[in-house]
């Protein structure tokens, strides 16, 4: 079973996003950047696809694309930005920074599918 | 109570959690999320404690966590304080409005639990 990371320090948004793929996928979960890096580290070649909220505490989701980007990655896990920021500047950034596409919350299931 | 009447007492969205959730069970069970959420007690905390930063992340959650349940006025006024708090703009402002946010965030819960009796 291939494997999806969720981060999102909201347990109802990790919630949401599990019940869409859990079927059909193992879903990792992370609460902060800091997690995702650590789940990176450790399993980056088994992740298949990453959902990434960008505010978090520890680290950011603007960081954990940076570290992706440093650590080579980056092309390798196709990134989800999950975000409640809608701003111009936010997603110019999320995409220099190498974001495959950008979710706007509140999202509906149909959506992300 | 039901689900829907609930909506309309807290001033909620019903329709349009319907749309995202798509069944009162699945709102039940995230209506449960939010009630452990803890975002509004984090903020009350920061705010007092002058930590504008982490104030802001925990506002801006709340507004997410309420949008998530179409919760409409507490989104409201969780969103105008995410606005103030944001690089610190108007810090005392945020202070100011967290009376208002504190009555909405009551009645909503409130609701919920009178909902889930």
């Amino acid at each position: 079973m291939g494997k999806i990371l969720v981060v999102d320090d909201s347990e109802m948004n990790r919630e949401l996003l599990k019940e869409i793929f859990e079927e059909q996928w193992e879903v990792l979960e992370a609460k902060n950047g800091r997690e995702a890096v650590d789940i990176l580290d450790m399993d980056a070649g088994n992740i298949e696809i990453m959902f990434l909220d960008l505010l978090m505490p520890k680290l950011s989701g603007l960081d954990v694309l940076q570290y992706m980007k440093k650590a080579k990655i980056i092309d390798k896990i196709p990134v989800v930005v999950i975000t409640g920021e809608s701003s111009i500047e936010t997603d110019v950034k999320a995409y220099e920074y190498g974001a495959a596409d950008i979710i706007y919350k509140p999202f509906s299931p149909d959506v992300v599918i | 109570m039901t689900v829907k009447e609930m909506y309309g007492e807290i001033g909620g969205d019903y329709e349009d959690v319907l749309i995202r959730l798509k069944n009162d069970e699945r709102i039940i069970k995230y209506l449960g999320f939010f009630l452990r959420d803890g975002s509004f007690e984090k903020l009350g905390r920061h705010l007092a404690q002058k930590n504008v930063e982490a104030a802001f992340r925990e506002a801006h959650n709340l507004k997410g966590v309420s949008a998530n349940l179409a919760f409409s006025n507490l989104t409201k006024v969780s969103s105008a304080i995410t606005e103030m708090l944001r690089d610190g703009k108007d810090f005392e402002g945020a202070c100011e409005s967290y009376p208002q946010l504190s009555a909405e965030y009551k009645k909503t819960v409130e609701g919920i639990n009178m909902m889930l009796g």
